[in-house]
């Protein structure tokens, strides 16, 4: 039963080597390779997205950034524009105010000019009527130029003329 | 009575089945036959399962060889640390030989680690790796001072370690099989139908498996061991 057989034990030995050989050869090594590369690619797969994850994280950085800036932008801009707007409003309202009130000013002198000339008109026309009345009264022909004073001198005293 | 004597004795002893006729006869044992029968299937079965292996969609039998090929390398990086490389295909190997020859007898074949003659090669093997790789790694200085660890006392225990660890391989696989191999026979001779089914299942499948996994594991750990440095 516990008898040990030498040649047993050789080729026990012998057969290990052989299987082992073999088995390296076409098992092992083989499927180890595999695996390795398997694992290799997938930590490349895994480094890659990384690479990738944080490029997008940076441009979407970018972009955001960017964004912002141009938003800024636009509404510095709206706002000049809307400062530019105001005061062109502002001026265009002056001037249309002023002149306006030019407009009324010349107006009323243009008023004012006629209504003397005709009150004018009117006392002389008056002043005549009263010399034509006065000579008829009294028949005779009065000297003309200092009856008009006369008469002038008469209307100014009786009443405003305006 | 004496048939099942009859029956034990018969299942203990070691049949030649022939003799090479050369060098004044080489004797085969039933054992080494049996081997080679395993080691041709084995064989064949992994050159046909490894002839087209693809990195990228594996395939069922593929699936399955890299998870095998996949453990064996883990179970090697756990035990034996970063110079896994050069022991996980011995480690498989030597698995997948006592794991085929424990469950050979399901195939009605007499297990060759009933011999303890082919144990005691195994365990040769195991100590030349333990050992060997101490000095292949360690260089002869390391290699020998390992035997001082971890304190010099213990100097003599570990140089009979060097035969202890060897023989007790040999004879917890042998022991086992050969266990298992004659109550199997006892069983199969008093009942011969359905109930050696059942026990088949323990004495040949989880025995045997438990001792590959064994007699595998303490390798590695020894290896792992005696390779380690400070």
């Amino acid at each position: 039963m516990l008898n040990f057989n030498p040649y047993t034990i050789l080729f026990t030995v012998i057969n290990l080597l052989v299987l082992w050989l073999f088995l390296k050869r076409f098992l092992f090594e083989k499927v180890t390779a595999i695996l390795d590369h398997r694992a290799q690619a997938i930590q490349k797969d895994r480094e890659d997205a990384a690479d990738q994850k944080q490029l997008a994280t940076q441009l979407h950085d970018q972009y955001e950034q960017q964004l912002a800036q141009t938003r800024q932008e636009s509404e510095t801009l709206l706002a000049q524009s809307r400062a530019q707007a105001q005061k062109e409003y502002e001026a265009t309202m002056d001037s249309a105010r002023a002149d306006a009130q030019k407009l009324m000013e010349t107006t009323r002198r243009q008023l004012q000019a006629e209504r003397e000339s005709m009150l004018r008109g009117v006392r002389k026309e008056v002043a005549q009527l009263a010399l034509l009345a006065a000579a008829k009264v009294a028949q005779s022909e009065l000297d003309r130029k200092n009856d008009l004073a006369l008469v002038d001198s008469f209307l100014s005293e009786s009443g405003d003329p305006s | 009575m004496s048939n099942i004597q009859e029956t034990m004795m018969s299942g203990m002893k070691n049949q030649t089945v022939f003799t090479i006729p050369v060098l004044g006869g080489i004797p085969i044992s039933e054992a080494v036959l049996t081997s080679w029968i395993l080691m041709v299937l084995m064989m064949g079965l992994v050159f046909l399962l490894t002839r087209k292996l693809k990195p990228d969609q594996p395939g069922r039998a593929q699936a399955f060889l890299e998870m095998c090929v996949g453990s064996i390398n883990h179970f090697a990086q756990d035990s034996i640390g970063p110079r896994w490389r050069s022991f996980a295909s011995w480690l498989g190997t030597i698995a997948v030989y006592i794991a085929a020859a424990n469950l050979s007898g399901l195939l009605g074949l007499v297990p060759p680690t009933k011999d303890v003659s082919v144990t005691a090669g195994l365990a040769l093997t195991s100590v030349c790796l333990i050992y060997g790789s101490s000095f292949r790694f360690l260089g002869l200085r390391g290699g020998l001072r390992k035997f001082a660890e971890p304190m010099p006392l213990l100097i003599p225990i570990n140089i009979m370690e060097i035969a202890i660890r060897p023989l007790s391989l040999c004879m917890r696989l042998f022991g086992n099989v050969l266990g298992s191999f004659v109550i199997m026979e006892l069983i199969k001779a008093l009942v011969p139908v359905g109930v050696p089914v059942v026990f088949s299942l323990y004495f040949d499948i989880f025995d045997g498996l438990i001792q590959t996994i064994v007699f595998v594991f303490l390798t590695a750990l020894f290896t792992g061991e005696t390779i380690q440095e400070e």
